[in-house]
Order: C-alpha cells, then sequence, then structure tokens
C-alpha cells in the first residue's frame, strides 16, 4: 500500500499533454460542431504560441485518510465534500491531493489577451487555459495510477472543491496540507487559485476502486457550469 | 459605393478585415456616422444576437461578430464627438472584490457595447467604492456586477448596499451574472437583474431601461 508523504512535484512538459480538440472546441462553446476557417486560424494560431510559452506543473501529496458520511478525514483533517463526492471516495483508508497548473508564464499570456481589447483572442487564450489545465490534471492522474499500481492500488476519479457542492472555501484548508508554494500555486483570500488555471483535487487510492466519470444527472447542483445535458 | 448591406452581412459573419475596409470607404464617401451605428451596425448585432439565442450561431461567433463591430466602430466614434450620443444606455460593469475572472464579464461588456450601449469596463477584483465612484463620475444607467466563486458572490450584496447607502440605488439598475449566481440569489440580493450569458444580457439591459 501506498505510504503518506509530504508530497513532491512530478516531471511534467508541454509536449507531454494530451490535448483534445474536441474538450477545446466544446469549451469554446461549439458543442460536437467545428469553428469555421476565421476562428479556425485564429485557434491554431493561439494553440502555437500557447505551445512555446506553456510551462506546466504538477505535484502529488499522499495522505492517510477515511470517508465517514458525507464527511471526508485527510491527515486528520476533516473536510465536508458532501455525499456524492463521499460516495465515490467510500472504502479508501489513502488519498492523494493533486496539484496541477498551467504555469505562471501561461496565465501571464492569457492575461496580455484579456488586456489586448480583442474579446475573440481573450476567450481562445483562456479556452486554451482551461483545456491545458484539465490536460495537465489527466498526466498527472495518469503518472499516480502508474505509481500506486505498483502496490496493486488503483485510483478514483479527482474530486475538488467548488464541484459537487464541496465548498471552494475549503481549498484552505486542503492547501494547508500541502508544502508552501507547492508548484508556484498560491490561494487568495477568496480561495482563488494563482495562477488562475490551476487545479486541486482530491484522489481516492485502494485495491478495489474504480474511476468512475463525472455523472452530472446525480449532483443537486443544477446551475452548475460545468453541467452537461443529460 | 460601399455595399451597406454587406458592411451589416461582414459584422454578422464576424469578418474583422471586411467590416473595417467597407465601414472606410462608406465614411470615405460622406455616408453618415449615425446612420451606419443605427441602421447596419447594431442591426448586425441584432441578427447575431438572435441567431444565438435560436441556438443557430456559438459563442465565438457572436464574439467574432462583436470583435468586427469593435473594429468599425473605431472608426466611426470617433467623427461623432460633440454630436448627439450614439449609445442607448451607460453602463458600468466590474468583477467584484476577492474576484480575479474576467473572462465572462468580458464578453458581456463586448455584446453590451456592440449592440449600443456605452460600457464602462472597470476590470477585476473591484471595490463597492469604486464600483460608486465609478456610477457617480459617469452618471450610470446601468451597474453590471460579475463572480465566479461562491466566496465572492456574496460581495455583490455589498456593492447593492453601498448604492443604497450612497443614495445612488434610485438612480441605477443593477444587473448581476456569473457562474454560480443564478435568478434566485439576483432577487434575494436586491438585484434588478440576472442573465445568464452575453446575450441575455443584452436583452436584460434592454429590459432594464425599456429600450425595445
Amino acid at each position: 500500500m501506498q505510504m503518506p508523504d509530504s508530497g513532491s512535484e512530478i516531471s511534467i512538459r508541454y509536449s507531454d499533454l494530451e490535448l483534445s480538440r474536441a474538450e477545446l472546441y466544446s469549451t469554446l462553446g461549439y458543442g460536437t460542431s467545428e469553428p469555421q476557417a476565421d476562428a479556425l486560424a485564429l485557434i491554431n494560431r493561439l494553440l502555437a504560441e500557447a505551445d512555446n510559452i506553456c510551462r506546466p506543473r504538477a505535484g502529488i501529496r499522499i495522505l492517510d485518510g477515511a470517508v465517514e458520511g458525507p464527511r471526508l478525514r485527510l491527515s486528520g483533517n476533516w473536510f465536508a465534500p458532501g455525499g456524492i463526492i463521499s460516495h465515490f471516495l467510500k472504502g479508501c483508508d489513502v488519498f492523494s491531493i493533486i496539484l496541477a497548473t498551467v504555469g505562471l508564464e501561461m496565465d501571464e499570456w492569457i492575461q496580455s489577451y484579456r488586456v489586448s481589447g480583442d474579446v475573440m483572442e481573450a476567450f481562445v487564450a483562456d479556452g486554451i487555459g482551461s483545456v491545458v489545465a484539465e490536460a495537465v490534471v489527466d498526466k498527472t492522474k495518469k503518472v499516480l495510477a502508474q505509481r500506486v499500481a505498483k502496490e496493486g492500488c488503483s485510483i478514483t476519479n479527482s474530486y475538488s472543491p467548488g464541484y459537487c457542492g464541496w465548498h471552494v472555501r475549503e481549498q484552505q484548508a486542503l492547501f494547508a496540507l500541502l508544502p508552501k508554494d507547492f508548484c508556484g500555486v498560491t490561494l487568495t483570500d477568496s480561495s482563488l487559485m494563482l495562477p488562475l488555471k490551476s487545479v486541486s483535487s482530491v484522489i481516492g487510492i485502494g485495491r478495489d476502486v474504480l474511476s468512475q466519470p463525472y455523472r452530472c444527472d446525480v449532483c443537486r447542483k443544477k446551475d452548475c457550469f460545468r453541467r452537461k445535458d443529460s | 459605393m460601399a455595399d451597406l448591406i454587406q458592411l451589416k452581412d461582414s459584422i454578422v459573419k464576424g469578418r474583422l478585415n471586411d467590416a473595417v475596409d467597407l465601414t472606410r470607404v462608406a465614411l470615405d464617401e460622406g455616408t453618415d456616422p449615425q446612420l451606419l451605428i443605427t441602421d447596419y451596425m447594431i442591426t448586425a448585432m441584432q441578427e447575431i444576437g438572435q441567431k444565438f439565442q435560436d441556438k443557430q450561431a456559438y459563442v465565438p461567433e457572436l464574439l467574432m461578430a462583436a470583435r468586427a463591430m469593435r473594429g468599425a466602430l473605431n472608426l466611426v466614434q470617433p467623427l461623432l464627438v460633440g454630436e448627439k450620443s450614439v449609445t442607448i444606455g451607460k453602463i458600468v460593469i466590474g468583477t467584484v472584490f476577492g474576484d480575479l475572472h474576467d473572462i465572462g464579464k468580458h464578453l458581456v461588456a463586448s455584446m453590451l457595447e456592440g449592440c449600443g450601449f456605452e460600457v464602462i469596463d472597470l476590470g477585476v477584483n473591484v471595490s463597492a467604492d469604486a464600483f460608486v465612484k465609478a456610477v457617480k463620475e459617469h452618471d450610470a444607467d446601468i451597474l453590471a456586477l460579475s463572480a465566479l466563486l461562491t466566496t465572492t458572490m456574496n460581495y455583490m450584496k455589498t456593492v447593492i448596499d453601498a448604492m443604497d447607502q450612497n443614495g445612488l440605488r434610485p438612480k441605477v439598475k443593477i444587473m448581476v451574472g456569473g457562474a454560480p449566481v443564478n435568478k434566485l440569489f439576483a432577487d434575494q440580493i436586491g438585484a434588478d437583474g440576472y442573465s445568464a450569458n452575453a446575450n441575455e444580457a443584452v436583452h436584460c439591459a434592454k429590459q432594464l431601461l425599456n429600450i425595445q
């Protein structure tokens, strides 16, 4: 079984990431359609820029813990992720907190488009940032899965404060369990991660756990902006 | 002679360069700048807005249109200094204190501007005092507040209270939006309007000012 640790960064490069065009188009609001020529040229230009700029970072910490009802204990600290997330983490007694970020360079690049005044460029740069951040999470989960597989374990899906009813203010307690300035990510008083395109998540580890896909139909948060029509 | 129908179409289709070129030709030929805005540019934005509403256009297409509109408007607006106002209302917009997200707010601002409003964008992490100051200074008709976090959305109420305390509430309509915000929350904090997307925001703003 994985032993608790104090957390460490993993080596990750932009070229390691599997960026999905379909995911990007979906994030930009195209649904299952594809952009027309003018928009496509703009998207391709910004993707090429991102390729040169992005310096992603990610890290993993392993902790002991348990799920009791709708509550989660991580290394002696209690969290309230709610019934939906607790259900998917049930049965695990080892957990991981992962932190993934597109890095400061890409955040500044997105910001430069925000202030440039071209709303379409700002929108596409922001969408690319979101998709890259998710790709960093996916890569980090793969690294974690490979690591725990050596012990005969597997991992659950990743769950973050701010989703499925887990209040975003619990980021504060989650970050308190990570090394200072882990992956260069800091937290504001309003629980906003900087760089903005960063993701923190909890993942369950165990011998008989499954990575269940997100199921919006079981979530009560009907106004969630990530909600997929089902 | 400039084909003004083509100007409208180029905005609807989000063709920035065509929109700018056609506007330049029209102005060189002496076309009334006010007519260009009201009869062609704003009409174009209304058309793409309706397509979006009818699910015949996507968000990026809305933005490409707003971008083409902005390019054309940049040529026209300097010619209107001192003439009658081209705006249908003045809106102060910003992301509330503690929150640094601005892409949604940026989209809303662009659409409002494209549809004829004058927009004063205060940016992100804006305090209640700064909103009060801007509403006073610009004599705004509408204050639009944005937040993406459940930890920052409650600050919208602080801003509304500050408007009240400064005697501005009867003069300014307040609309709110952002991922965690909904109609119920808007009603609870005493906002006048809520919109779920940039196009709805235009309808909401027009409704608040009784504009057809």
